[in-house]
């Protein structure tokens, strides 16, 4: 006997309408589950993210406290150099003064006095007793040698406790 | 059980051999004339299906690019019998592999080389009839094996025949030698007008049948007898007449010759197919 088979799988049955339905109700439960899954899971995300903005909020909140402490600070470091710069204008001012007065003082000559000084910016005027113009003149003289003054006017303010008043206006170098 | 079942232009035939208690029976549907659309074979089908609780059954393809033959191979190894065989079938039988469905059998070795049958149909052939049963056959024939295999398992099995199977608008020719088919084809545009055959008739089978004995080798067209089955062998003096087309003797062919069979016994030449689908599926 002769034996060939030409048989092939048979093609696929065609989908009846219940197979359709079945198919359709099994998408639509998988999707409404699906999508319910997704949900709880969005929603304890969004708890999660809600106590996380909650958290920064905080942190944010502190972190402002900390800049508004940290502005008063610079303000409080900008007047405590402000001071420190006047405490050193200050001090310049008290080292030129002891400075100048010093010198006036060191080069009174015999019998001078120095009666009063007073000290600007830039000049200082000063109120000497001498016993003669000569005197005045070598005082003048050696103020000028110290190559810290210059001076601009001596004028005779008359007599006083025997000796000549001279009042000098010189140029503080 | 198994079934064989013919679809015909006309009419459903089936076998049904005996299992058990179960006796062989044969039958027929008629197909209305108004309507044999593949829709109402499927559904003649389907109810003949349920009405015989049929589970195994083999039917016989045939037309629309349904191609057999017989022809040597050469002899190898078993493995590779398949891979020759279908490099073979692209010569022998236009083998597409993109389009057809092969299937073979080897029949015998003589020295170098197998002797083979061979068949080829498209799948879409294949599909298209598949679909119109119920069920998924147990194996599918082609109605060329199919007629062989009638003729090898009946008495004229040994002999050198000549068969021609002949319907109303169908026809099938094999050759069969000591035991093995030398010959196999359909016979295209068959027309039976009338069940007895006129002189026109018979002179245009006359010129066809003599034209297909030539396809045979020199050394095989000495034959024993002519057989005639199918619609035409109803009329036993067709058979006569057209085997003395090609000078032999012409006898009716009886499937069923000493089998016992429940149904229409007297128009047993019809059944040649079912019949030896049924036997297919044993």
């Amino acid at each position: 006997m002769i034996r060939i088979d030409l048989a092939v799988p048979r093609r696929r049955e065609r989908l009846t309408t219940w197979h359709y339905l079945v198919i359709w109700v099994c998408v639509f439960l998988f999707v409404v589950v699906g999508a319910g899954i997704g949900l709880v899971f969005q929603g304890r995300r969004l708890e999660s993210i809600e106590q996380e903005n909650a958290s920064l909020r905080a942190t944010s909140d502190s972190l402002k406290t900390q800049k508004t402490a940290v502005a008063h600070y610079e303000s409080i470091e900008a007047q405590y150099r402000e001071l420190l710069g006047k405490i050193e204008d200050a001090s310049r001012y008290n080292e030129r003064y002891l400075e100048v007065m010093r010198l006036l003082d060191a080069k009174l000559g015999p019998r001078m006095k120095l009666v009063s000084f007073q000290i600007e910016a830039d000049s200082a005027t000063a109120m000497v007793l001498a016993p003669s113009n000569l005197e005045v003149r070598r005082y003048v003289d050696a103020l000028l040698g110290s190559a810290m003054f210059e001076l601009i006017t001596s004028e005779p303010q008359g007599s006083r406790e025997g000796l000549i008043q001279h009042r000098l206006l010189l140029r503080v170098r | 059980m198994t079934y064989g079942i013919d679809i015909s232009e006309e009419e459903i035939r089936w076998v049904r051999l005996p299992k058990g208690e179960n006796p062989a029976a044969c039958g027929r549907i008629q197909l209305e004339d108004n309507d044999r659309s593949p829709r109402r074979i499927r559904q003649v089908l389907k109810e003949f299906f349920s009405r015989e609780r049929v589970s195994r059954f083999v039917f016989p393809l045939c037309g629309q690019g349904v191609r057999a033959r017989v022809f040597a191979s050469d002899k190898v190894d078993i493995s590779e019998l398949e891979d020759n065989v279908a490099w073979e079938a692209k010569f022998m039988l236009t083998y597409d592999t993109r389009r057809d469905v092969l299937s073979f059998d080897p029949l015998r070795s003589v020295g170098s080389q197998t002797w083979i049958v061979a068949v080829a149909a498209p799948l879409e052939v294949i599909q298209r009839k598949s679909g119109l049963f119920p069920k998924k056959p147990t194996h599918i024939e082609t109605a060329l094996t199919a007629l062989a295999n009638a003729v090898l398992h009946s008495k004229w099995g040994e002999k050198d025949i000549i068969i021609l199977h002949l319907d109303r608008s169908r026809g099938f020719l094999v050759v069969v030698s000591h035991g093995n088919p030398i010959l196999m084809q359909e016979i295209p545009r068959v027309n039976l007008k009338e069940a007895r055959l006129s002189e026109e008739a018979l002179s245009l089978w006359h010129d066809e049948l003599k034209v297909r004995r030539n396809f045979l080798p020199q050394d095989k067209r000495r034959l024993d007898h002519f057989l005639l089955s199918g619609e035409a062998a109803l009329v036993s003096e067709n058979a006569r007449a057209l085997g003395e087309c090609i000078d032999l003797t012409g006898e009716v062919f009886d499937p069923f010759e000493g089998v016992e069979i429940e149904g229409e016994k007297d128009k047993a030449p019809l059944f040649t197919m079912a019949y030896a689908c049924a036997l297919r599926g044993e």
